[in-house]
């Protein structure tokens, strides 16, 4: 015994952690902890909590908290308390936190910062000062972002033609007959404002507005109302510019600009909260509006503006309004409910917003895309709470039909199991997965083989194989496709399989190979959601082996199908402007020449891939993947759900892709100071190596540029602030850090 | 027909912690463990009885409907979805019909096609063919050393990034300021200061292909061989754009050119002529950069390094002390030092060491200590290492002899 310890003077510190986990006490691990070994002795710890089971992660990272404290570690044991938070819904850890630094403005404020670029600022404490208040409600957001853009000299407007142009150099020119249309022209404009997100400025909408006071005049319906709606992505975060440029459409007599204009303020406080609560009193009148549409982005409008605050009163009004029996207009106010309360698992919301489907025929709960919105809204509510699908399905659902219930009850799974990377969870998934497939499929070869009956074509060459039907339906562009199952249990299953490993490296590339031999295997109806689970789990890291499966997904015959592996190319790699996914663009554009459909695939793709002139990205984790952001995820959620009812996304439920704001939001670091004026540090950005388990100071960072603050840095890319002048408080690699400034270095450049 | 298993493009990740220990476990049983559950789902498909016959039955008819023997012609051009116009020993034209199952996007002008030996129809695509001493090149592999294993050289690795990787994953940069990017680099310098590293931590890094090849591999026994090897090359650089193509040691081909009676020179000083063609001749490639390594650029053909052809020539100097301290920094990172051991004495004195020097000592000092069955390295080690080195060095250089 007396052997061993003297040798764990000498024994490396790895071996003693896993002789003290062995033993089950990880705490004594402090009395072999100094200033020099922290970092590394943490971080092997936190790896060892990701990669433990479910159930024994809860106790270790309670232990990886005290430890982080005992050294001062107030953020860093935040952002433990967060992590046990969704493991357990219990926010004691993190009024604990919060608890801590009461007295301690600094610390207050960074904890502030990290909640609200997290979404969930339900979590914060109520008696917070102004300051906090503002900062909590993402207001400094605005600020940043355009610091950022003028350090980096992007204000001038991005056109589309600079887009589609820029990769283009043999000039293949597609027929402006076919880009006429109305649908493409729509989802330019929305390309448009996604490029120009957040800058206030762009090259078509305030370009045009100087001209014609209606930037739509060409088009009508549901066309004009989403080019309005754009307006919102382009003034997104500007909480106070933004409803003054917005106001007059909402005046306009136009409803189809009015509907619009709603969800277009809505946009612009994705993530966001004002004072004033402008969102609210401006948008609660159009609620009641007698036309549909406008009650209807009202309701998405107060959805995403409301996101992650469980603000009771908004819910309330929201539920106080008539239905009249409208199922499109509850569905849409069952998915602000949801995204309001996201989370929180209250049972009496989750109560009215069923007894909204209440008196409505079993057969519309079958057949209305509709219902993927309630069974949505449930799944939000009871977000990352592991015993709720039974709830839903035996408890609250039992008036729905047998189908619909099990769709929302694989929802509601998809999104219990979100990021907890549980094995278990996995194999269920992936079983029911099967089960599905294998019905799935009989229905599929049915239906072939009565339309190949129906087919009064029987020559060699032109008939139909099914062995095509089988691998990629690749040759029957002209014949009907396989009609949409509305309430299909399998694109919630599928998208299980990617939410329950968000921020995991380690299994994506294994979660990429299991998606590889399900499209191998798939039906028509899996291929068509295939892609975008597959994108949702890797967004913006543009993964070269995914990005070639989604290439190979995009050719598929099925239209649904390929406008979606399309379309996930650009979510794939969204705000990376990533030179191979623009390449396989430029070639899929010159392949799908003649389908009006598949070239705005294609441009919207161009456009995320390029969000915000290449500086906001689509991001479902952040903190270096530890921590989820809940209210980033109903929104890729919502857009990737809507897009599974194809023919609908492209028409009156475009307004789905808005809450996709909500999770678009740039990755970068910039620095205050304690009275949170912007200041310029050097900071280095460069590609993280992964040091778990090296001895010594190895370094984080490699071939780093420097540049100074605030800068972008991409989800695979890491940025350390250069030791010197400036301090951070925390060991933080992302979003805004308070400094300390060395009052030494500051008076030499005074000097 | 050749059983094609279905491979996927997604490569096993690796894991961490090399030592063993409880994290690299946990790792490993987590990776075994979604193995196994892509196992069972595959297993699960499989047992649907229905689709596997259907498969099988699918799969026999498309073979019945080819027939043995199957014809071979080229697709000269094609008229719509299911025709074409194929010829048959390069002679006879014939317009045929195309079977549904073949693979469209495969159909390319030019391809060699499989036709019905009775009918000709067109019922298959054969791979396209590819010098395979190209696709040899193709680094599938991408080497373990990043941008972190180099020491210093903090201005070469940035000029690199600008020269070669901005280009590719940023042309609309270049296209803004309105300068043509740089096609490609040289890095010339003495043995060992790390030419070859770099190169290893840009393939690493980037995302475009990485094609590498060592000059002499140009040197071929047949007349024209070598040209046309860096004809196909360039031809597989462009088709897999955005590429980044290395040439090291290219003095091999590109030493200066000069009246030669040797046919073997000759054929050398051609496959540089066929070089310089590809690198700005008549068609200029905008994705595709070049990057070459060597360490006698005074030897090379002007032309070759012109502006134009070779945009930029990044020196690679011996390391000076703080460089030195930094590469000692980078190799003792993972070994486990004693304290007494000041790497400042080690760099301070007036030895010209390059990188590779530094590393041996590295290696040197730690085989010392384990010769001694001691799990730190002492200063003793390292200075005992540096005379062995340094021994070494002088040993085997020329000034070192006397007659």
């Amino acid at each position: 015994m007396t052997e061993v310890t003297k040798d764990t003077e000498l024994e490396p510190i790895f071996t003693t952690i896993d002789r003290l986990l062995e033993e089950n006490n990880l705490q004594d691990i402090v009395k072999s902890i100094d200033q020099a070994n922290l970092p590394n002795v943490t971080l092997y710890i936190e790896q060892v909590v990701d990669n433990s089971p479910l159930d024994q992660r809860v106790a270790l990272l309670n232990t990886l908290r005290g430890i982080q404290l005992h050294f001062g570690g107030e953020i860093e044991g935040f952002l433990t308390a967060l992590r046990v938070f969704h493991l357990t819904n219990d926010p004691t850890l993190v009024q604990d936190s919060f608890n801590r630094v009461q007295d301690n403005h600094d610390m207050l404020h960074q904890m502030c910062f990290i909640l609200a670029a997290n979404g969930q600022v339900s979590l914060a404490p109520s008696d917070l000062d102004n300051v906090s208040k503002s900062i909590l409600g993402n207001r400094l957001l605005s600020r940043t972002f355009n610091l950022l853009a003028d350090r980096l000299d992007l204000n001038e407007p991005k056109t589309l033609e600079a887009i589609f142009r820029s990769h283009d150099a043999d000039g293949t020119r597609v027929r402006p007959s076919l880009l006429g249309t109305d649908t493409v022209s729509m989802l330019d404009s929305l390309v448009n404002a996604v490029v120009n997100a957040g800058f206030g400025t762009d090259g078509l909408f305030t370009s045009v507005e100087k001209r014609s006071p209606d930037p739509a005049a060409h088009v009508a319906g549901i066309n004009r109302l989403v080019m309005t709606a754009s307006l919102g992505f382009i003034h997104m975060w500007s909480f106070d510019e933004g409803p003054n440029k917005i106001a007059p459409y909402l005046l306009c007599e136009d409803n189809d600009v009015v509907a619009g204009a709603c969800l277009a303020l809505g946009t612009v406080f994705a993530g966001v909260q004002s004072d004033y609560d402008v969102p609210l009193h401006m948008l609660t009148p159009h609620l009641s509006s007698s036309e549909e549409r406008i009650r209807v982005c009202a309701a998405l409008g107060i959805g995403i503006a409301y996101a992650g605050t469980d603000r009771g009163d908004v819910v309330e009004t929201l539920l106080s309004a008539d239905i009249q029996g409208d199922y499109r207009f509850g569905a849409h106010i069952a998915l602000a409910v949801g995204l309001i309360a996201i989370r929180t698992g209250n049972a009496a919301y989750a109560n009215i917003v069923i007894a909204l489907t209440a008196e409505v025929p079993a057969e519309t709960i079958e057949a209305s895309q509709y219902t993927k919105l309630y069974a949505l809204s449930l799944a939000l509510m009871f977000f990352g709470q592991k015993d709720a699908e039974s709830t839903v399905a035996d408890d609250l659902l039992t008036a729905w039909p047998d189908k619909p219930r099990a769709m929302a009850a694989a929802l509601v799974r998809a999104t219990a199991i979100a990021g907890h990377s549980d094995v278990l969870a996995h194999q269920d998934a992936a079983h029911s997965l099967a089960a599905l497939l294998s019905e799935d499929r009989t229905v599929e070869s049915d239906f072939i083989k009565k339309k190949s009956e129906d087919d009064a074509n029987p020559g060699l060459s032109d008939k139909p194989t099914s062995l095509a039907a089988m691998f990629a339906a690749r040759d029957q562009p002209k014949s009907a496709p396989v009609p949409t199952d509305e309430a299909s249990p399998l694109p919630p299953t599928l998208m299980a399989l990617s939410l329950g490993h968000l921020g995991d490296d380690l299994t994506q590339p294994l979660l990429g190979r299991l998606f590889d031999r399900i499209h191998h295997y798939g039906t028509t109806a899996s291929q068509r959601v295939l892609p975008l689970a597959a994108s949702m789990g890797s967004l913006g890291v543009p993964d070269q082996a995914l990005a070639a499966g989604l290439h190979r997904m995009a050719h598929n015959s099925d239209e649904a199908a390929s406008f979606n592996a399309i379309v996930s190319l650009g979510l794939l790699g969204a705000g990376t402007g990533d030179a191979h996914i623009a390449q396989t663009l430029k070639t899929l554009r010159k392949y799908y020449k003649s389908s009006s459909v598949h070239q705005g695939a294609v441009r919207l793709a161009h456009g995320l891939l390029h969000a915000g002139k290449g500086l906001i990205g689509v991001h479902t984790v952040h903190m270096d993947k530890k921590l989820l952001r809940p209210t980033a995820i109903a929104g890729i959620l919502t857009t990737a759900l809507a897009m599974c009812s194809h023919e609908s996304f492209l028409k009156e439920d475009m307004i789905l892709f808005f809450p996709l704001a909500l999770a678009m939001t740039p990755r970068c670091v910039s620095t205050v100071d304690a009275a949170l004026n912007p200041i310029g540090a050097s900071v280095k950005v460069g590609q993280k190596i992964d040091i778990v388990g090296l001895a010594g100071k190895p370094r984080k960072i490699a071939g780093f540029q420097s540049h100074v603050s605030p800068v972008v840095c991409g989800l695979d890319n890491v940025a350390e602030v250069v030791e010197g002048e400036f301090e951070p408080l925390t060991s933080l690699h992302e979003g805004v850090l308070i400094c300390k400034v060395h009052k030494d270095v500051e008076h030499d450049d005074v000097d | 027909m050749v059983k094609r298993t279905k491979t996927t493009g997604h490569k096993l990740p690796t894991i961490t912690p090399s030592q063993r220990c409880k994290l690299k476990l946990l790792k490993a049983n987590r990776l075994h463990d979604m193995l196994l559950i892509e196992n069972e789902v595959v297993d699960m498909m499989n047992e649907d009885e229905q689709a596997g016959e259907k498969i099988t039955r699918d799969v026999d008819r498309i073979h019945t409907i080819r027939g043995t023997p199957v014809a071979v012609g080229v697709l000269e051009e094609q008229i719509d979805e299911s025709h074409a116009i194929v010829s048959i020993g390069g002679q006879t034209d014939m317009y045929v019909s195309c079977m549904s199952f073949v693979d469209k996007n495969a159909l390319e002008l030019g391809a060699s096609v499989l036709l019905h030996n009775k009918v000709s129809h067109v019922v298959g695509v054969l791979p396209d063919d590819e010098d395979p001493m190209v696709s040899v090149m193709k680094v599938e592999k991408a080497p373990k050393d990043t941008y972190a294993d180099i020491g210093g050289l903090e201005e070469q690795i940035r000029e690199i990034k600008e020269a070669v990787e901005l280009p590719l994953t940023h042309p609309e940069l270049y296209e803004s300021i309105g300068v043509p990017p740089p096609k490609g680099v040289i890095l010339y310098g003495p043995p060992g200061t790390g030419k070859t590293l770099l190169a290893k931590a840009v393939a690493n890094q980037t995302s475009a292909t990485f094609l590498r090849v060592v000059g002499s591999e140009l040197v071929q026994k047949y007349l024209g061989e070598g040209p046309r090897l860096v004809r196909e090359l360039f031809k597989v650089a462009e088709e897999m754009a955005p590429t980044i193509v290395f040439i090291d040691e290219i003095d091999a081909v590109g030493t200066k050119r000069y009246d030669s009676h040797s046919g073997g020179e000759r054929e050398v000083q051609r496959t540089m002529l066929e070089l310089l063609n590809q690198l700005d001749g008549f068609d200029s490639r905008t994705d595709v950069k070049v990057i070459m390594a060597t360490n006698r650029i005074d030897s090379l053909d002007p032309a070759l390094i012109r502006p134009g052809r070779i945009d930029r020539k990044i020196e690679f100097p011996l390391p000076d002390v703080k460089t030195k301290k930094y590469i000692f920094d980078i190799h003792t990172r993972k070994m486990t030092l004693d304290p007494d051991v000041d790497i400042d004495t080690l760099v301070g004195s007036k030895d010209e060491l390059s990188g590779a020097d530094i590393k041996a000592i590295c290696t040197e000092a730690g085989m010392l200590a384990l010769r001694e069955r001691r799990m730190v390295v002492k200063a003793a080690d390292f200075s005992a290492a540096r005379e062995t080195v340094l021994y070494k060095k002088k040993d085997t250089s020329p000034e070192g002899l006397y007659m």
